[in-house]
């Protein structure tokens, strides 16, 4: 593996970055993660891209992580020595796509596949379904590792990185033939619910008990805390108390309500389906960390046995940093060692499997991949 | 360990979205699905029992659904299924269905389960980590029930639904049956209002045929193939003497008439029917009642609906009156005839015996005339020649007239110079135009063939006759006769000759009737102007036998347009050149006032191959001369206003680079000039308007030097009266001429205008007289009478030509045979030209310096 970092976030630094690496011995593919505050323009980075001549992928994430670093201006370029397939998958906002045909389709069968990465768009409505399409034709025979790219102003714009340039609304699905273990933990637990989702659409919950959402989910938070949120305020508690939707023998899938809109729906990152049971959730640092560094420590258990050099691939909910604040380092600390290298991103929704749940997209969740450095 | 809401939570979210569609595979994996994410197994997958028909027990397991869809490759999947029974043993697998659920931990923390799904089979769920609460999987048995339940509705409602689409389907084919039924219910009511349709207009058609059968007075029958009635109408079996024309059914001819009309009839039938031709005869026929009558009889063949010949039939119409008018009108018409055909003999015997003692009143008219008579005397005898010789053209145009009426005129097809044709009658006319002042000009366009095959004695005469007309009407400004082509063909060509005046013109209403019979524009045009009215008339025939039209433009005190085109066949060598090689290429510098008289010297000239430059007056002439030096020679009007052409050539020769250039001047015969002053300026030639293109082209030769002994050259037809008697009578004894003539009156009139002009003369009564004398003496002309006793002048003509080899010597045609073609005649038979009797003293000198007196030699 070839790691290049820059951090001035400047389009000459990011196709040096790109130069090097590709130009480097044995590099077969493109790994890049970039700052959405790099202000990058598709006009500028798709001529870059189109240029490269081995497989490349990526993404613009609200922040980025090398070593123990985070940063929010910058890119990271990873030259992989293995050249993965790379399938995009469009539309992913589009209700009528039927996502379980498309990937059957579109994906080839590669026989040497042993983990996905899969980067979508943050802001795309149907991730959900596309976890789920992937889930009913790939089941869990490979681990699946990869988050929501995009930008934590909420706008939808190009955010992934592929050979064709910057694109926006679809996912890339990244068939790579190393071995990795995964961790999935979020830390976060229920200090209200459940509520009765009793209609929504796609991401978006507009009642919960056949009264508008955020009615609701503001008097839930105010007994909880005494904090008023409003429109305007929103993130800035939101990122406080989470959805959570049960599931049996597991953790909660958290859903991040992200923003509310002026008929009293929330917008969260990920589908909340209509008649499911929502709880109302919290944590605090130390749960939050905790979980971290759970989740790395399972990923270790898995790989460890394996008798060859790793590193870590660290995927992140960017409202686990913006609630951790200064603390986040902590969390940072607890899935980095020095003998391994870490690169990573703060994104907009996790997707995550060991092998041995049913295949979801998260929210507010640290997801810990240990990958083999082919 | 998770909360009882939290129980309830999931089992509630799973029995949602048990039953949510009605498809069986979309039901399936939606609650596959959910149980999956809610219970947060790997995998799992449905089996479907498959039962006996008969005993309705349990026969098989088999695979219905699972998710993922490659669960197969799963280990965990593969133990669990490891459990299924194989067999077929009803037993075994009651046993195993007993057995359920199946609760199995696999491999440290990998579970299965196998759970019963009541109306489908069972459900095998994967998972991980941690094992099911039991409690669940007991509670998941009625929503696994409802799931059953959900399948079997889904399945019956897709088996509604293939009943329903086979249902409709049956509708579909019923509707489309039913269709196709009232379509064809609706064709046959169509097709049944059709044939009424037909079967009425067939009766309307029988009932037409009827009433026409009926009620024509003629016989119309028809008839099979063996000849027999088919069918007759009334009148014919009235006819026949049968009570009704069902009489005549199944009868042929033979049963009905005699043998020798049968036989006839049969035959002819017989071969319309093979022929398949109409055919129409007159017939005389004789009906049993005796009575013979005529009859115009049709006969067809009787065609099938195939085409096949399936008889004939007829209709005969009685024309026995007409057949009586007929042979009447034939009767009357021949009398008729033969009436017309000896007024024509007697109008052409009256010509000729008119035209006799005219011959004597004009000839000696004019030998009284040239006798010393008084002033009383004078007047008294040339009335007596003007009225001989307005009779004379009198008795030759009712001559024409008659002739033409009669049918008896007959157009010539002879060889001719259509331009020498046409310039010849500016001989003819020349006097009268200049005497009334008129210009007069002839323009053959270039593109006009040269040699014509037709009558050009005939087209002469209709110029003439418009020509007449014109110089009649005109008292001032011109006139022209223009030729060009309208059409041509390799073999034919069409000329359309127009004939222009600036006369009085005619008024607009009378324009079409002036071409009728004795008809003038004005009755007091006649009375004015004088003739028959007769002219335009015989033009119109003679232009129509000439394959063309006639018609006037006119304009009333502004002139008129005659027009009339003709056709006339191409001569071999139509466009024969006369091109003169010795001035060819020359610098012609031309100089008229008349516009017309320019184009036709250029045409003229350019057909030669000359360079021509044209000016309108002398002083843009003399301009143009004086900074040029490569002309060969001008060509000048004599006439002209203000420079006249004496001035013209007094300049030239001003000019010191020209002054030896050769000059033409052009004059008027009726215009003075003095010919000594033009002979003063040197080298110059004089020719007579309208010009002839040979003579110019001979003249320009001479004036050119070409031919060095002569010092003018002057025109030999267009020469006056005095000039001809002037060279006549320096010829002298030189030339001996013979006049053949049986008519003493004739033969002292010639011999009185010979001996005028001291030319000697011999005079022979017949041909066989001429003979004798040309073996005996040499003669330079003979003058030969056509009509004669013994031998007349065509075959002493021949013989001359023949017998004595004289082909040189002229022969010239004296011939009171005034009617056209005469002169073609004359010619054919080998004489070289004509002269019409009465004898005209201009016409008989100037024909006599024409072919005594070439104008090569003639000195003055």
């Amino acid at each position: 593996m070839k790691l290049n970092t820059g951090k001035t976030g400047s389009v000459t630094e990011f196709e040096k970055l790109i130069f090097d690496v590709v130009h480097t011995a044995h590099v077969q593919s493109l790994f890049i993660f970039s700052c959405d505050s790099n202000g990058f323009q598709a006009n500028e980075i798709d001529p870059i891209l189109r240029t490269i001549p081995v497989p490349v992928f990526g993404g613009i994430f609200p922040a980025i992580m090398c070593g123990n670093e985070k940063t929010d201006k910058g890119t990271v370029v990873i030259g992989l020595e293995f050249a993965p397939h790379v399938t995009i998958i469009p539309s992913l906002s589009n209700p009528s796509m039927d996502y379980d045909q498309i990937i059957e389709e579109l994906l080839p069968e590669q026989s040497d596949t042993r983990t996905m990465i899969i980067l979508v768009d943050g802001l795309a409505k149907r991730i959900s379904k596309l976890i789920e399409g992937m889930f009913n034709n790939c089941g869990l025979e490979y681990n699946y590792i990869g988050g929501g790219a995009g930008s934590l102003n909420f706008t939808q714009k190009p955010c992934l990185f592929t050979n064709q340039g910057m694109l926006a609304d679809c996912a890339l699905i990244v068939q790579c033939p190393i071995i990795s273990s995964i961790g999935v933990q979020h830390g976060w637990r229920t200090v209200s619910g459940p509520y009765k989702v009793t209609d929504s659409d796609q991401n978006i919950i507009k009642t919960i008990n056949w009264l508008p959402a955020f009615d609701v989910y503001k008097d839930v938070i105010a007994a909880h805390s005494n904090l008023e949120i409003r429109p305007d305020n929103f993130f800035d508690i939101s990122k406080c108390y989470p959805f959570g939707i049960s599931r049996f023998g597991a953790e909660k899938i958290v859903r991040d309500p992200i923003m509310t809109s002026e008929n009293g729906f929330i917008v969260c990152v990920g589908e909340v389906p209509t008649e499911s049971y929502v709880d109302i959730l919290t944590s605090d640092a130390p749960a939050l960390i905790n979980a971290a560094r759970n989740a790395y420590t399972s990923a270790l258990q898995e790989i460890n046995s394996y008798p060859f050099n790793t590193f870590t691939l660290f995927i992140d909910c960017i409202s686990r940093s913006l609630f951790l604040e200064k603390q986040f380092q902590a969390e940072l600390d607890a899935v980095y060692h020095e003998s391994t290298p870490l690169i990573g991103a703060l994104t907009i929704g996790e997707i995550a499997n060991t092998g041995k749940e049913y295949l979801e997209f998260y929210n507010k969740t640290a997801v810990v991949g240990v990958l083999e450095d082919a | 360990m998770i909360s009882a809401a939290e129980h309830i939570q999931i089992l509630y979210e799973i029995a949602l979205s048990i039953g949510t569609s009605l498809d069986a595979t979309s039901m399936l994996k939606t609650s596959l699905s959910t149980i999956l994410r809610k219970l947060n197994c790997s995998a799992g997958a449905i089996w479907k029992e498959q039962r006996a028909e008969q005993s309705d027990t349990v026969c098989r397991y088999e695979h219905l659904f699972s998710l993922p869809r490659n669960i197969e490759r799963n280990p965990l999947y593969q133990a669990a299924i490891k459990n299924i029974p194989t067999g077929i043993d009803s037993d075994i697998l009651s046993v195993f269905a007993d057995l359920l659920p199946i609760c199995t931990g696999h491999d440290q923390d990998k579970y299965y389960y196998i759970v019963d799904v009541p109306h489908i089979g069972f459900l095998i769920l994967l998972r991980h980590r941690t094992e099911l609460d039991h409690s669940i999987i007991l509670s998941l048995n009625p929503l696994l029930s409802k799931l059953g339940h959900a399948y079997k509705a889904c399945i019956q409602n897709s088996e509604l639904e293939e009943a329903h689409r086979l249902n409709k389907e049956v509708i579909a084919e019923l509707s489309s049956k039913t269709a196709q039924l009232q379509q064809t219910n609706e064709q046959l009511i169509r097709e049944n209002h059709e044939r009424q349709q037909a079967e009425h207009a067939l009766a309307f058609e029988q009932h037409l045929l009827n009433v026409f059968m009926d009620t024509i007075p003629d016989n119309i029958y028809f008839k099979d193939t063996n000849l027999c009635f088919i069918r007759i109408n009334q009148a014919f079996a009235k006819r026949l003497n049968l009570k009704n024309a069902d009489e005549a059914i199944d009868k042929s001819d033979f049963d009905l008439y005699d043998r020798e009309y049968a036989e006839s009839t049969y035959q002819k039938q017989q071969n319309v029917m093979a022929t398949r031709q109409l055919t129409t005869a007159e017939l005389k026929k004789i009906y049993p009642d005796g009575k013979e009558r005529w009859i115009l009889n049709t006969e067809a063949p009787l065609l099938d609906a195939e085409g096949n010949v399936i008889g004939i039939f007829g209709v005969s119409k009685d024309i026995s009156r007409r057949k009586q008018n007929e042979f009447e009108l034939r009767k009357a018409k021949d009398e008729a005839e033969s009436s017309s055909k000896s007024k024509s003999v007697f109008l052409a015997n009256m010509s000729h015996e008119i035209r006799t003692p005219l011959n004597g009143v004009i000839g000696m008219t004019c030998l009284l005339l040239e006798t010393r008579l008084n002033s009383e005397q004078f007047e008294y005898a040339d009335s007596i020649k003007k009225s001989g010789e307005s009779l004379l053209c009198l008795i030759n145009d009712i001559l024409d007239f008659s002739k033409i009426e009669a049918g008896q005129l007959s157009l010539e097809s002879v060889d001719f110079d259509l331009r020498a044709v046409i310039e010849n009658i500016s001989d003819m006319v020349i006097h009268r135009i200049e005497q009334k002042g008129l210009e007069f000009h002839i323009h053959i366009q270039p593109d006009v063939p040269t040699l014509i095959i037709g009558d050009p004695g005939r087209l002469q005469q209709i110029i003439i006759n418009l020509l007449g007309n014109a110089i009649k009407f005109t008292s001032r400004g011109e006139i022209n006769i223009a030729v060009r082509c309208k059409q041509m063909s390799p073999t034919q060509v069409t000329l359309h000759c127009t004939i222009s005046d600036t006369g009085i013109g005619i008024p607009t209403d009378q324009l079409n009737a002036i071409f009728e019979s004795f008809i003038q524009a004005d009755s007091s045009t006649t009375r004015k102007f004088g003739g028959t009215g007769l002219g335009l008339t015989i033009s119109r025939q003679l232009v129509e036998m000439m394959k063309g039209d006639i018609w006037v433009e006119s304009e009333p005190d502004k002139g008129s347009h005659f027009h009339f085109t003709a056709q006339f066949a191409l001569h071999a060598d139509a466009y024969a050149t006369s091109t003169n090689e010795t001035i060819q290429n020359m610098h012609i510098v031309i100089v008229d006032d008349n516009a017309t008289n320019r184009i036709i010297l250029q045409d003229m000239l350019l057909s030669n191959e000359c360079r021509v430059t044209m000016f309108e007056d002398g002083q843009e002439t003399l301009h143009y001369l004086r900074n040029s030096n490569d002309v060969d020679m001008l060509i000048t009007d004599y006439h002209m206003p203000g420079m006249d052409g004496y001035d013209v050539v007094k300049g030239v020769r001003s000019i010191s680079e020209h002054k030896n250039l050769p000059i033409i001047i052009l004059t008027s015969m009726g215009r003075n000039y003095d010919v000594q002053q033009l002979e003063d300026l040197g080298l110059v030639w004089t020719l007579t308007k309208p010009v002839k293109m040979q003579q110019l082209y001979d003249t320009m030769m001479v004036a050119a030097g070409r031919s060095q002994q002569l010092k003018r050259a002057v025109s030999g037809t267009a020469k006056t009266l005095d000039e001809c008697i002037i060279g006549l009578k320096n010829l002298g004894e030189h030339a001996h001429i013979l006049l053949v003539e049986d008519n003493k009156i004739n033969q002292r009139v010639a011999q009185a205008l010979l001996t005028k002009v001291g030319l000697p003369l011999d005079i022979a009564d017949d041909g066989i007289q001429a003979i004798e004398a040309m073996k005996k003496n040499s003669y330079d002309l003979i003058l030969m009478d056509v009509q004669m006793p013994n031998m007349d002048g065509f075959t002493a003509t021949r013989e001359i030509r023949k017998t004595l080899g004289q082909r040189e010597i002229p022969i010239i045609a004296m011939t009171a045979h005034a009617m056209k073609g005469d002169k073609e005649r004359c010619l054919a038979a080998g004489m070289n030209d004509y002269i019409e009797k009465p004898i005209n003293l201009d016409k008989l000198f100037k024909t006599l310096v024409n072919w005594l007196m070439p104008i090569s030699v003639m000195e003055y």
